[in-house]
């Protein structure tokens, strides 16, 4: 298995040196870099190339929502966590509006990290459950606006009734597996088809691709 | 007196808010010999009983009143450190971060005296 080389920004030393000595235990991850603010971790992402960002939120200089920005515009095939105590609903959607890969809460127990790191890496989006039923609940108050939203207006490619079909179950809040079992497909199939969608739209997560879906009228989260 | 401690006073139990972060510390320790234990801040029960082994060093993180209390009260001679004045807080001044190192000297403090 590759070693996936990460870069670990909080404001915390301590925070970071726990999760660190946390992660070197961990076959398969490498922490190779660490940042104490968004400014730092911008310039350090750049640098360093790692594979995964792990970001606070709330940090002096530059939050981690706009590092979040910054970094996907500068950094090819970079994929960032946020991880932190903000449950913020602006937060929250902000983060996924520019491009983070995940959101996540710093109540996760160690193994639940890794296994996120997992699945990051593995092209899917982990967010904590007590802040995806925010997303969800915002995205059908605001039909998907977000301040600073990076969505486009109008695909690259036009979607295929099955990607459009599996797109509205995402906003709808399913996962995969759920949303496999509804149409009689596999995972891995709605996961390709996610991931097409998604190519498509220029988009990297399935959020955006909710927004999207709820801001152009093609069906509402019933979530 | 069942079995003899490792060594003087290598105890400590860490109350943890945020499990990451209570895990990473209680790792940290560990690689340093010491014995650790980990509670939930927001169970009484559980601290209580974690306790009973006596820890020379506690680590609170956003305790309650009543838990720091009850630390207090039944291992008074213990160390405590408190991470819980900046973590999470967002934009703390250098000078107050709190460190891993803190942990070590309240650690070294209380080797020394057991």
């Amino acid at each position: 298995m590759r070693t996936t080389r990460v870069l670990l920004v909080d404001d915390q030393p301590l925070f970071r040196g726990a999760v660190a000595a946390l992660l070197a235990r961990q076959p398969g991850i490498e922490v190779v870099g660490e940042a104490e603010n968004g400014l730092q971790a911008v310039e350090r992402a750049n640098e360093l190339k790692p594979d995964l960002v792990i970001m606070d939120v709330e940090m002096p200089v530059l939050d981690g929502v706009e590092a979040v920005r910054l970094i996907r515009e500068q950094v090819l095939d970079v994929k960032v966590i946020m991880l932190t105590v903000s449950e913020t609903d602006d937060h929250v959607v902000r983060a996924m509006m520019h491009g983070a890969h995940g959101y996540l809460l710093k109540n996760l127990r160690p193994d639940q990290l890794f296994d996120m790191i997992v699945s990051v890496m593995r092209g899917e989006t982990p967010i904590s459950p007590a802040v995806a039923g925010r997303l969800l609940q915002h995205l059908k108050e605001t039909g998907g606006s977000a301040k600073g939203a990076v969505v486009p207006e109008e695909p690259g490619q036009k979607l295929t009734r099955r990607e459009l079909e599996i797109l509205r179950l995402v906003a709808g809040g399913r996962s995969n597996k759920e949303i496999g079992k509804e149409l009689s497909i596999t995972e891995g199939t709605v996961k390709s088809h996610v991931h097409n969608a998604l190519e498509k739209l220029h988009m990297t997560n399935r959020i955006q691709a909710a927004a999207y879906i709820v801001r152009q009228g093609l069906g509402l989260p019933d979530a | 007196m069942t079995a003899p401690d490792p060594a003087p006073c290598l105890r400590a139990l860490v109350v943890q808010s945020y499990t990451l972060l209570g895990e990473g510390i209680a790792d940290l320790l560990r690689q340093r010999g010491v014995l650790v234990e980990v509670a939930p801040a927001d169970d009484a029960d559980a601290v209580e009983a974690a306790l009973e082994s006596e820890p020379c060093l506690v680590v609170l993180d956003r305790a309650a009143p009543a838990i720091t209390a009850l630390v207090v009260q039944r291992v008074p001679t213990a160390q405590v450190v408190d991470v819980s004045c900046v973590i999470g807080r967002g934009y703390p001044a250098a000078a107050d971060l709190m460190r891993f190192e803190a942990i070590l000297d309240a650690l070294g403090v209380a080797a020394a005296r057991a």
